[in-house]
């Protein structure tokens, strides 16, 4: 009879150590995960909507502030205007999300094929840069701007 | 010890679960780690299709890049207004393989991140491709673009060439209308009828030039001047012909040095004992020429008069005469607003006024009624005469002729004092006509129509003619093709040769046996010697054979003269052709295009050569397709 109460509570103790395991995972689980595949699915849709929005003439093709309907920065064939340029550099941070129909955070900027960034604005980019520790997704596409091929990079972040 | 052993035992419970929990929360974490830190991939799409627009749009004007300006120093670009796409193009057309890559090399440098290799192609041939790092994820992106081809100049000359005026071996056939008679006399004082026909023969140069006779009259009796070329230029007598059985005859003769630039004339002189003297169908005058000639512009409005024979009767001891004649006229099937006109003219007619009866159209008829009569298209007269004057003119206008005309072949059938084998003038009863001196009171038939085109400015007729061949018989086919580079057909007759005729019928088809009646006799003896074949039932293409078959219902032969002539048009202009480097090249290339489209029909005298200088056309060549692919 002792024996087997002995045997009892050693097998209690072994579950209830597994147990407290599994819900220490659980935490971890539920804590990481709002849920983090949904959330960079959503981040590359809104890149993705972003960047193909901006490759564009925009609505109307020209646009100003006070009438966009989509924001975009070329002539309809890869080529960036400077005026639209200084013109989305310029539109309030909130506006300009909604424009760009996200809610979350963006960051734009352009770099030479060697890596050197483009001032826009005198700025390093438009948009808010993204903190290292956040999720982001970044979007690289090919432009047209002052007589070279550049790259816009894309950067949506939570 | 017991208590110990079962402590251990306990132990070992506590251990195994902390392990199981640790193996399981580690592989759990692991996979959980693995699955949140994946990113999707999305720019493979977006570098093929943004590189390609990019460089479709990329003016070379635009670019600030000192290899590409080292190029335009060094004259490997001339045109700063291209693409980088079309610059690419026109390197790889020209085949610079090396400036190509280093030209795509120098402008998409550094473009894509290190960890990407992208390649740009041209209809699958590569121009530029950076092979670092081998593919994993692949994407294309492809765009047409025209002007170039591999290996065809881009830039340099075309020609095109016309022959303004032009020189051709062609053939002319001059059908003999079929007419009588004379009629029933003796070797002292035969009956005789006297046929004069005039033609024109304008700007030609006659190489070679046949006379087929087909006629019947006496072959015995005495010898006498049958047929006369222009006042004695050239004559033949009876006994020259070769009889061929009975008393119709058919031969031919060579007559190219009787013939004469200008207004022609030939009389022919039948003579009968006992039965009566006329032309058989197939008398025809085939003439080979040569022309110098300018290109013709064609009439869309047609009025063309066929002018009678000029037929006298003259009586022979037996006191009669009698005037026939039958002419066909042609009306083109695709033809509008027709209208026709007829003037006939007679002269020393007899007012018949006696009881003779003859075998008609229906039945016995008095003479005395019909000392004129006419036939148009059927086998009951158009109109006849009892009471004509001496020298009757019968006038007919549109609103009387119209509604008998048919499409392809008419033919009017003109009799004064005579039917089939019976005659009741006396004297020299005479169908008038003069085309040259008196046109206006000749009898002719006067045809008007209008054809939506003829012919192309710029389009020479050729004609053609071939004979059936083989043996006589009384049904005969041929079949024929037009040639290679006939533009548009032209007209096409059915040339009869008889040596005894009745009625015939003609087929035509592109397939044998013919199954389209293209004309057949209204009446009896109404066989002319040129039935029109309409185009819609023949075939322009060389590959097409075309079947003309003629049946002659009493079984008369058909003899292998019998022809076919048809006419088509050959272009006398080529357009522009491939882009030669130097003008000299293009136009001899488009001189060589013309004598081949010309032929052996028609050599081109005055050509007038347009050459023009050819840039950066569009359509001239391609498309061709450029992709660029883009991969890590």
């Amino acid at each position: 009879m002792g024996r087997a109460q002995i045997w009892f509570t050693d097998f209690m103790i072994g579950i209830l150590i597994f147990v407290i395991v599994i819900f220490i995972y659980y935490l971890y689980a539920h804590g990481i995960d709002d849920d983090p595949s949904e959330i960079i699915a959503d981040l590359v849709l809104d890149a993705k909507t972003i960047s193909s929005s901006l490759v564009t003439a925009g609505t109307p093709a020209d646009w100003s502030a006070d009438n966009v309907q989509v924001i975009g920065l070329t002539d309809g064939k890869q080529r960036i205007i400077q005026e639209k340029l200084g013109l989305f550099a310029n539109i309030s941070y909130n506006q300009a999300k909604t424009r760009l129909r996200t809610s979350y955070d963006y960051y734009i900027q352009l770099y030479y094929p060697n890596g050197t960034i483009i001032p826009i604005d005198s700025q390093q980019g438009i948009g808010l840069p993204p903190d290292n520790t956040t999720n982001q997704v970044k979007i690289n596409r090919i432009v047209i701007y002052d007589s070279a091929l550049v790259n816009m990079v894309v950067r949506v972040w939570q | 010890m017991a208590i110990n052993r079962i402590n251990k035992k306990g132990l070992f419970f506590i251990i195994d679960a902390l392990l199981a929990s640790a193996i399981i929360l580690g592989g759990l974490l692991l996979i959980t780690s693995n699955y949140v830190s994946r990113q999707p991939n999305v720019h493979l799409n977006y570098l093929s299709q943004d590189l390609i627009n990019s460089l479709s749009n990329y003016h070379l004007y635009e670019i600030n890049n000192s290899y590409v300006q080292e190029l335009i120093d060094n004259g490997n670009i001339t045109n700063t207004d291209n693409t980088i796409i079309e610059q690419a193009g026109e390197f790889w057309a020209e085949g610079k393989n090396s400036i190509v890559y280093a030209f795509l090399g120098n402008i998409t440098e550094g473009i894509l991140p290190d960890n990407y290799g992208y390649g740009i192609w041209m209809d699958k041939e590569v121009l530029y491709k950076k092979d670092s790092p081998p593919p994993y994820s692949r994407s294309s992106s492809r765009k047409l673009i025209s002007g170039i081809g591999k290996a065809l100049p881009i830039k340099g000359y075309i020609s095109r060439a016309m022959a303004t005026t032009y020189s051709q071996n062609s053939t002319l056939i001059i059908p003999f209308y079929t007419a009588g008679a004379g009629w029933y006399g003796s070797q002292t004082n035969p009956g005789e009828v006297v046929i004069d026909k005039y033609f024109e023969m304008n700007n030609v140069s006659v190489t070679n030039a046949t006379f087929y006779i087909s006629v019947h009259i006496q072959s015995g009796g005495p010898n006498y001047e049958i047929i006369n070329f222009n006042n004695g230029t050239c004559i033949f007598y009876k006994d020259d012909l070769n009889f061929i059985g009975g008393d119709g005859t058919f031969d031919t003769r060579q007559v190219t040095g009787c013939l004469v630039s200008g207004t022609n004339h030939i009389q022919l002189k039948l003579q009968n004992l006992g039965y009566n003297a006329h032309i058989h169908p197939g008398m025809l005058l085939k003439v080979n020429y040569f022309l110098n000639g300018s290109l013709p512009f064609y009439e869309n409005q047609f009025s063309k008069r066929y002018y009678f024979d000029n037929v006298v009767s003259y009586e022979g001891s037996n006191k009669l005469s009698g005037a026939w004649q039958m002419v066909p006229f042609f009306i083109p099937e695709d033809a509008t607003n027709i209208s026709a006109a007829i003037n006939i003219h007679g002269k020393n007619i007899r007012d018949y006024t006696g009881n003779l009866r003859f075998d008609s159209w229906d039945g016995k008829k008095y003479a005395r009624d019909y000392d004129y009569i006419l036939f148009l298209n059927e086998n009951s007269p158009f109109d006849y005469d009892n009471h004509p004057p001496m020298n009757p003119q019968y006038n007919y206008s549109g609103a009387q002729v119209n509604s008998r005309l048919v499409e392809g072949t008419n033919i009017i059938s003109v009799y004064f004092n005579n039917y089939g084998d019976q005659a009741w003038g006396g004297g020299m009863p005479q169908i008038y006509s003069d085309p040259i001196n008196d046109p206006e009171n000749s009898s002719y038939i006067e045809v008007n129509y209008s054809l939506e085109r003829v012919a192309p400015y710029g389009h020479i007729p050729f004609t053609q003619v071939q004979e059936f061949g083989g043996a006589a018989h009384w049904q005969k086919e041929t079949s024929f093709s037009f040639p290679e580079g006939a533009g548009m057909m032209g007209n096409v007759f059915a040339h009869i040769v008889q040596q005894y005729s009745y009625m015939v019928d003609v087929d035509a088809d592109t397939y044998t046996p013919p199954l389209n009646r293209v004309f057949s006799s209204p009446s009896a003896r109404a066989v002319p010697t040129a039935v029109y074949i309409p185009k819609n039932v023949l075939d322009l293409s060389p590959n097409a054979n075309n079947y003309i078959r003629i049946t002659d219902r009493a079984r008369n032969d058909l003899l292998p003269y019998t022809a076919v002539e048809y006419t088509f048009y050959i272009p006398s202009m080529i357009g522009y052709g491939r882009v030669f480097s130097t003008q000299a090249e293009a136009e001899e290339d488009a001189l060589n295009r013309l004598s081949d489209l010309l032929g052996d029909f028609i050599s081109g005298d005055n050509i007038i050569l347009e050459s023009s200088q050819m840039n950066d056309v569009p359509t001239m060549w391609g498309p061709a397709v450029v992709e660029v692919r883009v991969w890590h």
